[in-house]
């Protein structure tokens, strides 16, 4: 029985412009960067200034290293970039569980709608701690 | 020497659910399982079925999952599997009886990526020429039978039915590539789909899965890169 | 008896000859740019019998009258575009050429004529063989008469041939078609019987088994693949021409057709 399919979630028309393959490409980059970027954050604050230790005196030096730390814009940028990219990569392999394994439409959709809201509310309470964070 | 062939059976007009049914066979260690199989039909069950035709893997029609890993039973022999032989249709395609899996929708994507010469010149009075150079870039992906062990081996397939699989990859990569052929971007967008090529996850079943040793996400990944090389 | 390889190198193999050499390690475990391998002969192609002409289409009789809408292409059929042998790379004219000859013709075909009135019940006949096979209750199997007639046709009708061993065969086809009558399915299924296939295929095998010894019988020359070890010669006063055989009842009917002569004059092979 031959019939002519579009190979495309849920029968709808191929997107174009390809979404997937600047997704995919973007993914691969990115993750490079995610991980120099988590590399990075785990050697300043675990190995170059050891912020467990700090912890360990009171708690007060840790707040103080946060504060010093966020005076310039530098290094809210630097968590910024790291929060979105990290929030996208684990927002990506979800969907991607979600794109294998759930068939049905309307799980599909609660799910993805769920993992977007997740993901925003994650983002909008990052970015408004990382940049309201006045000490 | 004796071997026990256990294979899963199934009759649509008789089973309900697929069962296991044991099979002693007397055979030479240089047999090919496809000779067990074929001692089996003729002289012990003859309700047991199972494609083959050339029995010298070319064909692609034997192709069934052998002690865990999918083969074509005319490639592999007993001495390399020992006794005890398992035997399963390949998953990811509905069964029809016993080892014989519905090759349609695995047909329907090998036939999506438009499997034959797309060149709209005029025609030439002679053969179109190609450098050995020009043919050796796709050389590894004429080898292609069609058999289905790589795509009926592929998590990402047996996940989600849609995905192109990677024969059908496979295919594309065979004309896409080939200097004679001017389909190549109608093709690429054909694979650039999320059921399409974004569905590989690099998993390397299909590789293992090959009878004839293509390095099938080498050639996926040629592909990913050509689309990124026309779209960036 | 061996073949000796190894002279021409693991890359000239692997390169000009790739599935020979992967049969040669899967099945045998030898590396033929290391050991010579060992040979024997095989069923290798199958020199066709369905007669056309240069468009594929079947033809049937002397005068090359085509049978409207059958066409025939590939190991199936005979072009005679080579003689009455199965010289290297037959094949391949038989694909890239007549397969493509035949494709476009029966295109043709197709956009100038209409559907003729099928006869009535066109599928009776085959119901009628299946419904045999089906309700056959006989003690005799597909797979046990197959293999005496794959035995038989190897040793008595095989590319070497002679009057005895011909009609040897002609005897044991006899007995294998009375035995045939006589077989039994143990796979009553109605999907994907395997079992009623070979049943069907090993009824036309006899039926072809018999056309070609009966025309060896008659061939009382050598020429190409058919070597009459009684009649060594070719003989082109007397057989210059191509067998048309035809089923009457249970006997087969032979005609002749003239071989028509060109450009290249029929030569013994040198090689």
């Amino acid at each position: 029985m031959w019939k002519k399919t579009t190979f495309s979630v849920g029968g709808r028309a191929k997107p174009a412009g390809g979404f997937e393959m600047y997704s995919w490409y973007f993914m691969r980059i990115s993750g490079v960067v995610l991980l120099l970027m988590a590399l990075g954050h785990l050697f300043i604050m675990h190995v170059y200034f050891n912020v467990d230790e700090m912890v360990n005196w009171d708690g007060v030096g840790a707040a103080e290293f946060v504060k010093q730390r966020f005076e310039g814009i530098g290094w809210r940028a630097y968590d910024f970039i790291l929060l979105t990219l990290a929030l996208f990569h684990g927002l990506n392999g979800i969907k991607w569980l979600v794109d294998d394994y759930v068939h049905s439409k309307c799980w599909r959709l609660f799910l993805v709608s769920a993992i977007y809201t997740l993901a925003f509310i994650f983002y909008v309470v990052g970015s408004i701690f990382l940049f309201s964070y006045n000490a | 020497m004796k071997v026990t062939y256990k294979i899963l059976r199934f009759d649509p007009e008789k089973d309900k659910k697929p069962y296991f049914k044991d099979y002693d066979v007397e055979v030479e260690p240089t047999d090919r399982i496809l000779d067990g199989l074929n001692i089996i039909k003729w002289y012990q069950d003859s309700t047991l079925s199972y494609r083959r035709s050339c029995a010298h893997g070319i064909c692609g029609s034997d192709a069934m999952e052998i002690n865990g890993v999918n083969k074509l039973a005319c490639k592999v022999l007993i001495q390399n599997v020992g006794s005890h032989i398992t035997i399963k249709p390949i998953r990811g395609l509905r069964v029809i009886k016993d080892l014989i899996v519905d090759m349609e929708p695995f047909f329907e994507k090998y036939r999506s990526i438009k499997p034959y010469l797309i060149n709209d010149d005029s025609l030439p009075t002679h053969e179109r020429l190609q450098s050995v150079e020009d043919r050796e870039i796709f050389d590894d992906t004429t080898k292609c039978i069609l058999c289905a062990s790589c795509t009926s081996s592929c998590p990402s397939f047996w996940w989600n039915s849609m995905y192109l699989g990677p024969s059908a990859l496979v295919q594309a990569h065979r004309f896409i590539f080939d200097s004679r052929d001017h389909g190549a971007d109608e093709r690429l967008e054909i694979v650039n789909d999320l059921n399409g090529i974004w569905r590989c996850r690099t998993i390397f079943n299909c590789v293992d899965a090959c009878p004839r040793e293509i390095k099938i996400t080498k050639a996926i990944e040629e592909l990913k890169r050509a689309l990124l090389h026309k779209h960036l | 008896m061996h073949l000796d390889l190894t002279h021409l190198g693991k890359k000239v193999l692997d390169e000009k000859l790739p599935d020979i050499t992967d049969f040669v390690r899967t099945y045998l475990g030898i590396d033929p740019s290391v050991n010579p391998v060992p040979i024997q002969p095989t069923a290798h192609y199958t020199m066709g019998g369905i007669p056309t002409d240069v468009d594929g289409r079947v033809i049937m009789d002397e005068k090359n009258t085509p049978l409207p809408g059958l066409y025939a292409a590939g190991e199936c059929a005979t072009v005679s575009v080579h003689g009455a042998n199965r010289l290297g790379t037959n094949s391949l004219v038989d694909l890239v050429v007549f397969g493509r000859r035949s494709g476009k013709h029966a295109a043709l075909y197709v956009k100038n004529t209409d559907f003729i009135p099928l006869p009535k019940k066109p599928e009776d006949g085959i119901q009628a063989t299946i419904s045999d096979l089906y309700s056959g209750t006989g003690t005799e199997s597909v797979a046990k008469i197959r293999l005496e007639l794959q035995n038989d046709m190897m040793d008595n009708a095989s590319v070497y041939r002679n009057q005895k061993m011909l009609i040897n065969a002609k005897n044991k086809l006899l007995e294998l078609k009375k035995r045939y009558k006589n077989i039994a399915l143990g796979d009553k299924s109605k999907q994907f019987n395997m079992e009623l296939f070979e049943a069907l295929e090993l009824g036309f095998l006899l039926e072809l088994a018999s056309v070609l010894v009966e025309s060896a019988v008659n061939r009382t020359e050598s020429r190409g693949a058919h070597y009459r070890e009684d009649f060594s010669k070719r003989d082109d006063t007397n057989w210059l021409k191509h067998t048309l055989a035809y089923k009457a009842g249970d006997k087969i009917d032979f005609r002749y057709k003239p071989v028509v002569i060109t450009k290249y004059l029929p030569k013994e092979r040198k090689y």
